[in-house]
């Protein structure tokens, strides 16, 4: 499998109110050709930064310092603010969160899609319209001529998303960022685009960044796993061994909390992780699990703690496990 | 009413032209206002064909005239003459086309400066923002009549001068209104998804962020067209405006005041025309805005 994305040592600062916030730390990855990986972590552990900062988008303060971040043999890392243009949308497609405020309600569905392929690609009206209603229709939109005449209001939001991953792949992008792309859908609809999402990258070979923070997404899309908490890796794998053997308590913790027919019996609590995310003013001197982790001892806190590699993409970050 | 409706026919509806249709026929101010100022427009553009006079032949013998309603009234001079013995219906039909062009012209220039600038304070903020924002305080702070008599008494009045003088002076509603709708727009999800689509900012202001400014943008166009329309009647009134023998309405009524106590139809009657072709545009605007309530859209 080839490699199409090599992450290393991203860092995000924020200067606020005279201290530097670090909503990621020092965070990696590695993404192959057809490869699904998903980044996991509840609000505000720096999922979505990390994505844009991939992407050169992160908000207009902030500060990302990369070792390594290299797309398709490019090193990215210095890229300018023109060649990122020519980068987004182009070789890497985005899908966003909320589908009925991603679309431009003034402009039509043909508009947004055409205009994506005709800033990148040399096509003409018609190529470019021919290309909108060959992807609608495989996104699995009925009737997709005409389609492309009707405004976002007209559509509802599973086929919005439809729409929106559409547009992500007008230009036969290399990988597609999707930043919870189902989290404002419904059960059915939400496993609907999956399936659709799924498909498409098996057909087509594109790897996927998948953002989320629902585990059942997980085990059903991702090939390799990377679990965040306050701005850290806290541990990665590939899916089926980390959900045979989770080995960071924050992981283990975050299973317990999905509900299950066969171990949670009718009128037990359901799970929760107790506390919140610490605020991340500077690197900590300590595990930043260790206020809300069931298993903490003293030596947790003797200092910060290393992402041990345990094999080829196996690593966990947890004095306990090494 | 109409947006129950359209929440009802789900995701088959019949096209969106239909129901626009039925909004626009829905909405009685709107129509009157469109069928005023068409009337009007249409009047200005043919004027040639219906004015009975040129509306610049004096005629000693005949001045003041009554219209044809008054018992003294007479057909040849439907709405009677001036002081001078110009033709009252020919003046009024001619003058339309001044009242029109200063209309639309200044707002032509003062739509663009004031919605550049703040489109550009509404996105960039920081900076940008300050210095724009203090562009307008300034803009404010100076009365349009004051500037204008200033204006006039420099370089002499015009057509030409009150277009200009009134448009570089009328933007200021443009700049605060379009700078507010832009800080709501500009952090849309869509913005942000143009920008992960590569777009480039130029594009993002002109493509993404205008055509969701257009609803508020078309309101304040049609405010200010009234606005420029009755600076221009009171700045003619002034005998800053157009100059005579043009026929404005503002000069007409201006011309008008000696015979107001014996003769009051030469200054109602530009007067009421004044009145219909404001009250026409306001109604339009508010029609617009109506219709294309960002509410009606999901």
């Amino acid at each position: 499998m080839s490699e199409l994305l090599l992450l290393e040592g991203l860092w995000v600062k924020i200067p606020w109110q005279g201290l530097s916030l670090h909503p990621v730390q020092d965070v990696g990855f590695t993404l192959g050709q057809g490869e699904t990986l998903c980044l996991v972590g509840e609000s505000g552990c720096g999922k979505s930064m990390t994505a844009l900062s991939i992407m050169g988008l992160l908000p207009k303060k902030s500060i990302r310092e990369v070792r390594k971040l290299i797309l398709l043999g490019e090193d990215l890392s210095k890229a300018t603010e023109k060649r990122m243009r020519e980068i987004r949308g182009n070789l890497v497609g985005m899908v966003f969160q909320e589908p009925m405020t991603s679309l431009n309600p003034c402009l039509t569905i043909g508009t947004q899609l055409m205009e994506t392929l005709r800033r990148h690609k040399n096509v003409t009206r018609r190529e470019a319209r021919e290309r909108a209603v060959e992807l609608l229709e495989r996104v699995g939109i009925p009737a997709a001529g005409r389609r492309l005449s009707h405004y976002p209001h007209q559509l509802s939001g599973g086929l919005r998303q439809r729409v929106m991953i559409a547009m992500a792949l007008m230009c036969k992008p290399a990988f597609i960022i999707a930043d919870e792309p189902t989290t404002a859908l419904d059960v059915t609809i939400q496993a609907q685009i999956l399936a659709l999402l799924k498909d498409l990258q098996g057909e087509l070979g594109i790897g996927l960044l998948l953002i989320t923070h629902d585990l059942g997404i997980v085990a059903r899309m991702a090939d390799k796993v990377v679990v965040m908490y306050a701005g850290q890796i806290v541990e990665t794998g590939r899916t089926h061994e980390l959900f045979a053997k989770p080995l960071h308590p924050y992981t283990e913790a975050l299973m317990t909390c999905i509900p299950s027919v066969d171990r949670t019996p009718p009128g037990s609590r359901l799970g929760a992780i107790p506390g919140a995310v610490p605020t991340l003013t500077g690197p900590m001197n300590k595990c930043h699990f260790w206020n809300r982790c069931p298993k903490r001892s003293i030596s947790c806190t003797q200092g910060p703690v290393p992402l041990v590699s345990l094999g080829e993409s196996r690593s966990v970050r947890c004095i306990l496990s090494t | 009413m109409v947006e129950v409706l359209s929440e009802m026919e789900g995701a088959e509806r019949p096209g969106s032209r239909r129901m626009l249709l039925r909004r626009i026929v829905g909405h009685k101010g709107f129509l009157a206002g469109a069928t005023i100022l068409l009337a009007i427009l249409t009047v200005a553009l043919a004027a040639p064909l219906i004015a009975p006079y040129d509306p610049y032949e004096q005629n000693l013998d005949r001045r003041l005239i009554p219209p044809v309603w008054h018992e003294e009234g007479t057909w040849s001079h439907p709405l009677g003459t001036d002081g001078l013995g110009r033709d009252y219906l020919s003046r009024l039909v001619y003058g339309s086309r001044i009242s029109l062009l200063i209309g639309v012209s200044t707002v032509a220039i003062s739509a663009v400066i004031g919605s550049t600038l703040g489109i550009l304070a509404g996105y960039f903020g920081g900076r940008v923002d300050l210095v724009i924002s203090f562009l307008i305080m300034v803009r404010l702070a100076m009365p349009v009549i004051l500037v204008a008599l200033a204006v006039v008494a420099l370089v002499g009045g015009s057509l030409k001068i009150v277009i200009l003088v009134l448009g570089l002076l009328l933007w200021d509603r443009f700049a605060v209104v379009m700078r507010a709708t832009t800080q709501l727009v500009r952090s849309a999800d869509y913005v942000r998804a143009a920008r992960a689509a590569g777009a480039s900012t130029v594009h993002i202001l002109v493509s993404e962020i205008l055509p969701n400014l257009m609803g508020h943008l078309m309101v304040i166009v049609t405010l200010e067209m009234a606005r420029a329309i009755l600076l221009e009647a009171a700045l003619s009134f002034l005998g800053l405006g157009v100059q005579p023998p043009l026929p404005s309405w503002g000069l007409m009524v201006s011309e008008g005041k000696e015979f107001m106590l014996f003769s009051p139809w030469v200054i109602t009657i530009p007067g009421a025309a004044l009145f219909m072709l404001v009250l026409a545009i306001n109604l339009l605007g508010d029609g617009i805005r109506d219709i294309a309530a960002p509410e009606a859209r999901t």
